[in-house]
């Protein structure tokens, strides 16, 4: 699985902030430390690959960085500001099959 | 994970302000082009621009259907094009997340009109703000903008500006700067920008500039206005305008509606000063002219 933003937000990210403007009339959505590393993982690979990413990068096992990245990302999902990237889902069932 | 509009930095909101104008200017289909702040080219800035508000210069022939699409959202209206700068080039809204935004029709010191748009669009590149890609102007362009904008006197930064728009550009570079000014009328703002307005006293636009560049007083901008508008409709205008109050302005700057009798006492006030600087103006000229009448003898 594997997520993009939508066409309905504008990013300024910087270091350990991740600024989201939805648009076209807000709100203003701050990301800090640990929700700005979920978004800066998930939009550039694949969910799995992001909690792996994210567990070498805290030091902690995958599996209690799963639940937290998945409520980040339903809360980013619910904002309209993250989506699931369909053509991604579609090159996985072609590799696959 | 907070969605407080306190935690964000008026930088932040004016980089978010240009991508929801660009947003707004794609689905309706309008060609905007993004000045400044975090639209200009990193060669003309040092350090970060920390502009307050987004500037943006919409296609003139599709001004109104850009307003019209800014009404639908929430966006609102702090001034009028009449109700800004005496070049009236710009209408300043604001939006309770974005902050403000000034939408420029026209650029002070360039022709008006549509070919002006034109010119700039055909060699316009594109910048990544806030994750969208925004249309600026060339980066010959940008260096013309910065170099008319320091000239008007209004920025605390117009002597840097200078420098990294003028005085740091190449042979080459100065050369197509001095092609694009004659390709956009631009040589009254351009000599004042360099200091040479009188080579240009003979345009009717000197005027304003002169008031501007030398900092004369609110009748002569006035004056200036008069002598730059084009046709006897637009000098009307000029002169009704001269005589009313900027309401807008006085509300921005006290933050609240204006009272009835704040407004009578604000048009007291703008009838005397203009009374004052008429007087102040006559004397002047009456020592002037005497001072003339008496070398010549």
């Amino acid at each position: 699985m594997r997520y993009r933003p939508t066409d309905r937000v504008a990013v300024i990210a910087t270091d350990d902030r991740v600024v989201l403007g939805v648009l076209p009339d807000g709100p203003i959505l701050v990301l800090e430390d640990t929700a700005a590393a979920v978004w800066d993982a998930v939009v550039a690979m694949p969910v799995e690959d992001a909690i792996v990413h994210l567990g070498d990068r805290y030091g902690v096992a995958a599996q209690e960085i799963e639940p937290h990245l998945h409520r980040i990302c339903g809360e980013l999902l619910e904002a309209g500001v993250l989506m699931n990237d369909p053509d991604a889902q579609r090159r996985g069932r072609a590799a696959q099959g | 994970m907070t969605t407080s509009v306190a935690t964000v930095s008026t930088w932040e909101r004016v980089q978010l302000g240009h991508a929801a104008l660009q947003w707004l200017a794609e689905r309706a289909g309008i060609q905007v082009l993004h000045l400044k702040g975090p639209a200009l080219d990193a060669t003309l800035t040092r350090g970060p621009r920390l502009s307050t508000d987004a500037d943006i210069w919409v296609r003139p022939s599709r001004i109104r259907d850009f307003v019209a699409a800014l009404d639908t959202y929430e966006w609102s209206r702090v001034t009028d094009f009449g109700d800004g700068s005496p070049f009236e080039h710009a209408s300043t809204w604001l939006h309770p997340a974005w902050g403000y935004v000034d939408v420029h029709r026209r650029f002070p010191g360039m022709r008006d009109g549509e070919e002006t748009f034109d010119r700039l669009w055909a060699d316009h590149t594109l910048t990544d703000i806030a994750g969208r890609a925004c249309p600026v102007p060339s980066l010959t362009a940008q260096r013309l903008i910065l170099m008319l904008h320091a000239a008007r006197g209004d920025s605390p930064r117009a002597a840097g500006d200078m420098d990294l728009a003028w005085a740091e550009a190449d042979p080459e570079m100065r050369h197509e700067i001095r092609e694009l000014v004659a390709d956009l009328g631009a040589e009254v703002g351009f000599a004042a920008a360099m200091g040479h307005l009188d080579a240009v006293r003979d345009r009717p636009e000197w005027a304003l500039w002169a008031a501007f560049t030398r900092h004369g007083s609110r009748l002569g901008e006035w004056r200036g206005r008069f002598v730059a508008a084009r046709g006897c409709r637009a000098k009307a205008g000029v002169l009704v305008r001269s005589l009313r109050v900027n309401r807008a302005h006085l509300e921005m700057d006290r933050g609240r509606p204006l009272s009835r009798g704040e407004l009578v006492g604000a048009y007291v006030a703008r009838l005397r000063r203009a009374a004052g600087e008429l007087a102040s103006t006559v004397r002047d000229r009456a020592i002037t002219r005497r001072g003339e009448q008496e070398d010549r003898r």
